[in-house]
């Protein structure tokens, strides 16, 4: 696989935090499901990219499956148990406990966008998955926070490896005749797949304590006892600024006092540990014109995005019980700012195939 | 592959569900704007004619204001049981619910809805606390009001202060049958009247108060053998009213009816339905005529819009009253009654032969909302004797012959802003919640968007295809 067959790990990042922002902050359908197209298109061109090569591209339609399962559970529960709303379309004993009452259509078109925004914040990360590898992403991570970097990339890649790992021991074992019939058929299946899980883990702790992660050679324990209380002070300080902001809305500066100092405290800790880890690196990424068109747009759209979000939250908002409209409302520019999410399918096309074959 | 025709599915029903809906809600939406207009809360439009005497359930509910007033308001529905949201809907109080489905407002005291616990950031606590009264005493809500289930014969409280579980302002103590006071009928059903009936006994006090004469009585025979002998077949009940009356010139309005045990109707001569609305665009002032007619008589019912020139402002006070009044004698003696008020001017009543104070006359009683502030224009209607239809139990609508009192629209509105400072505005930010003209250029930069992106979709799976 050539180095450069997809966009640098940050232009993915900044596509990932536009793509996400709409999934998260609205529920409107109709973002919503031009982020699902979005992202469908980037994925048809990722797959095109990585033809065969890549198992992780596989993990795809699992993530879909998956996404769509959701969905069709949050309707039914949302309208069961949500009773609110103007247009009752059936009544239910009120005896039942929990789902009694009326059942009404707003319940439903929440239900329904809430599992869009699950789906499309689902398909999105598939697709990043699908698009950067976790391992470059490891190398990313700033020092300070590398063993943050090492558990999210094994967080990350376990679906994908996951699913990729049963479609192959499936496909062996129907090679050597196996067939589901029963619960005790699945015995044969997922042995191995743990085992590989397990071998996996084993490999990945391996090679990187061969690579020096996680050595801190020149950290006394002294120094690092006072690292993890500063971390600690930090973590309890800003918890109780959280704490402080809830209890006295009307007096910000305690709250302010103790959030600065948690940052300040967690900060400097971090910065102590990062100046420890020294990391070279064998394989350069280049930083070519097409990742820059990829960032920008991301960063543009997602800048529109979090204005609009800041500035006029009533034109994401899409709420259908009774206060609001059960319509929908759109704005063609914010539309046009997730429509601009597809560029990195347009730019994948020939490019970086072509220029590396 | 399966995956794919399931999101395609999913898809599909999204696209269905939404328009639909939609289109429902405004129809639903449009309902809730006439009822919650009303200016006394009734709700004549949940009462299916035909059912009006078997399925007709009846809730009270108490509300205490932050100031001390109380409200009170008995609430008549169909089936089985309403959510307590729908019992607050329905009682015609003004009532912010936020997006959450927490009560934020009731008779614009309270909160706007994106902050609906704007008095609960520290102590003092305050918000619509949510009560049930059961064994005799106020019990703090579980839950909230969209989860509980009202059933008949409940009496429910919403109380503003610092409601907990063990303290906090109760709504004054009251009963069922104080505010749902109303004569009961010989086809009650058991379970109501045992406990919910109190018969006024036909002497009712001139001053309107909230107390009938008669005391409540645990059992519905004494009261039966009051009512005087039930004719086989009763003229037709009718109710017609009008939304805004006077209107600019221009401007139309809306006429809406529910007529119950009739055979045929008719709207100035045109044949209609029982239940309807039909909006209505005069050019001058003119005159409505609903005419319900059945083996034992004709019920006639009318209404007026006022027109006003273009240029004049609409005021709020009763329309013209040098608009023909009452007239047409209707053949029925039983269904019409005579109003107490002063010739009632918008809505004209057609008065009854009979003498004025019949003895075996029975009233029937509504629970006044006890606000004296308040502008509901309520109207005092106790002197009046009225003949009360076979319906009776459906308490508010079976008062015909009393005045409506003209613009149904003014809510309370003055009152909300002097009473809680900061906290008003509340009420009355809700918004038109149907399909506006304005949606369809965005769904069509939607349409236009989404193609795009379909077609950039198309283009690259080809281009996959052409690579291999």
């Amino acid at each position: 696989m050539a180095l450069n067959d997809s966009f640098h790990p940050v232009a993915w990042l900044a596509w990932l935090a536009a793509a996400a922002l709409p999934a998260l902050s609205t529920r409107n359908p109709l973002y919503l499901s031009l982020v699902l197209l979005a992202a469908g298109v980037v994925y048809l061109a990722l797959e095109r990219c990585s033809r065969g090569t890549q198992p992780a591209g596989r993990s795809w339609g699992a993530f879909v499956r998956f996404g769509a399962l959701l969905w069709l559970l949050t309707i039914p529960f949302t309208a069961l148990t949500a009773h609110h709303g103007t247009l009752v379309l059936l009544r239910l004993p009120a005896a039942w406990p929990v789902v009694g009452g009326p059942i009404t259509g707003e319940a439903l078109l929440y239900g329904l966008t809430g599992g869009l925004a699950l789906i499309g914040l689902l398909l999105v990360f598939a697709t990043f998955n699908v698009a950067v590898d976790q391992a470059r992403l490891l190398r990313m991570t700033p020092g300070f926070i590398y063993q943050v970097g090492v558990v999210a990339s094994i967080a990350v890649a376990f679906v994908p490896q996951m699913v990729g790992a049963w479609q192959t021991i499936r496909e062996v074992q129907q090679v050597r005749g196996h067939r589901v019939r029963g619960l005790r058929d699945l015995l044969p299946l997922i042995i191995p797949l743990l085992v590989t899980a397990l071998e996996r883990a084993v490999q990945l702790a391996e090679s990187m304590e061969a690579r020096g992660f996680g050595c801190q050679a020149e950290a006394t324990p002294r120094r690092r006892t006072i690292q993890q209380l500063a971390v600690l002070a930090g973590l309890a300080a800003i918890a109780a600024g959280v704490a402080a902001a809830g209890f006295w809305r009307d007096r910000p500066w305690p709250a302010g006092v103790f959030l600065a100092c948690g940052a300040g405290a967690l900060l400097g800790s971090f910065w102590d540990q990062g100046r420890h880890v020294r990391r070279s690196r064998y394989r350069r990424w280049q930083w070519g014109r097409a990742d820059r068109a990829v960032a920008v747009v991301s960063l543009l759209a997602g800048l529109a995005w979090a204005i609009a979000w800041l500035a006029r939250p009533g034109w994401l908002s899409y709420y259908p019980y009774p206060p609001s409209s059960p319509w929908p409302t759109f704005q063609p520019g914010l539309g046009m700012a997730i429509a601009a999410l597809a560029l990195p399918g347009l730019l994948l096309q020939p490019a970086h195939k072509t220029s590396n074959e | 592959m399966s995956y794919r025709i399931v999101v395609l599915a999913a898809l599909i029903v999204l696209l269905v569900a939404i328009p639909l809906a939609g289109s429902a809600g405004n129809g639903a939406l449009a309902d809730r704007a006439l009822r919650t207009t009303t200016d006394a809360g009734r709700n004549p439009y949940r009462i299916p004619p035909a059912a009006a005497q078997e399925d007709l359930n009846r809730a009270a509910l108490v509300v205490r204001y932050p100031d001390g007033q109380v409200d009170k308001k008995c609430v008549t529905f169909t089936g089985p049981a309403i959510s307590g949201e729908e019992l607050l809907w329905d009682s015609g109080l003004d009532v912010v619910i936020s997006q959450e489905g927490a009560v934020c407002a009731i008779g614009g005291y309270g909160c706007p809805p994106d902050d609906c616990f704007c008095h609960c950031t520290g102590q003092p606590c305050e918000y619509w606390a949510y009560y049930h009264w059961q064994n005799g005493a106020w019990r703090y809500s579980d839950v909230g009001a969209g989860w509980f289930q009202v059933t008949d014969g409940a009496l429910e409280g919403w109380s503003w202060g610092e409601g907990n579980w063990s303290s906090g302002v109760e709504p004054p103590v009251t009963s069922f049958a104080e505010i749902c006071a109303v004569a009961a009928t010989p086809t009650a059903s058991p379970g109501a009247s045992a406990s919910a009936t109190a018969s006024p006994t036909g002497t009712a006090s001139p001053t309107g108060t909230a107390s009938p004469t008669g005391t409540a009585t645990p059992g519905a025979t004494s009261t039966v053998s009051q009512m005087p002998p039930t004719i086989p077949v009763e003229a037709p009940g009718a109710i017609l009213e009008v939304m805004d009356s006077p209107v600019p010139a221009g401007i139309c309005t809306v006429l809406k009816w529910l007529v119950w045990g009739a055979e045929q109707i008719t709207l100035d001569g045109e044949t209609v339905l029982p239940q309807d609305r039909r909006e209505v665009c005069p050019t001058a002032t003119r005159r409505y005529v609903l005419v319900a007619a059945n083996a034992a008589g004709r019920t006639t019912r009318e209404v007026t819009v006022v027109v006003l020139p273009a240029a004049q402002a609409p005021p709020i006070t009763p329309p013209a009253p040098g608009l023909p009044g009452p007239a047409q004698p209707a053949g029925s003696p039983t269904a019409t009654a005579p109003s107490s008020a002063p010739p009632p001017a918008a809505s004209a009543t057609p008065p009854t032969p009979r003498p004025p104070a019949a003895p075996e006359k029975v009233v029937t009683f509504i629970a006044p909302t006890g606000r004296p502030t308040g502008t509901t224009g309520q109207p005092v209607y106790a002197p009046a004797p009225t003949v009360a239809p076979s319906v009776t139990r459906a308490i508010r609508t079976v008062v015909p012959g009393r005045p409506t009192s003209p613009p149904i629209l003014q809510a309370r509105a003055p009152e909300a802003g002097q009473a809680s400072g900061e906290a008003v505005g509340a009420g009355g930010a809700a918004t038109e919640r149907g399909f506006r003209p304005d949606y369809l250029p965005q769904y069509a930069a939607f349409a236009l968007i989404a193609a795009a992106l379909l077609g950039v979709a198309a283009w690259v799976a080809r281009k996959r295809l052409g690579v291999e």
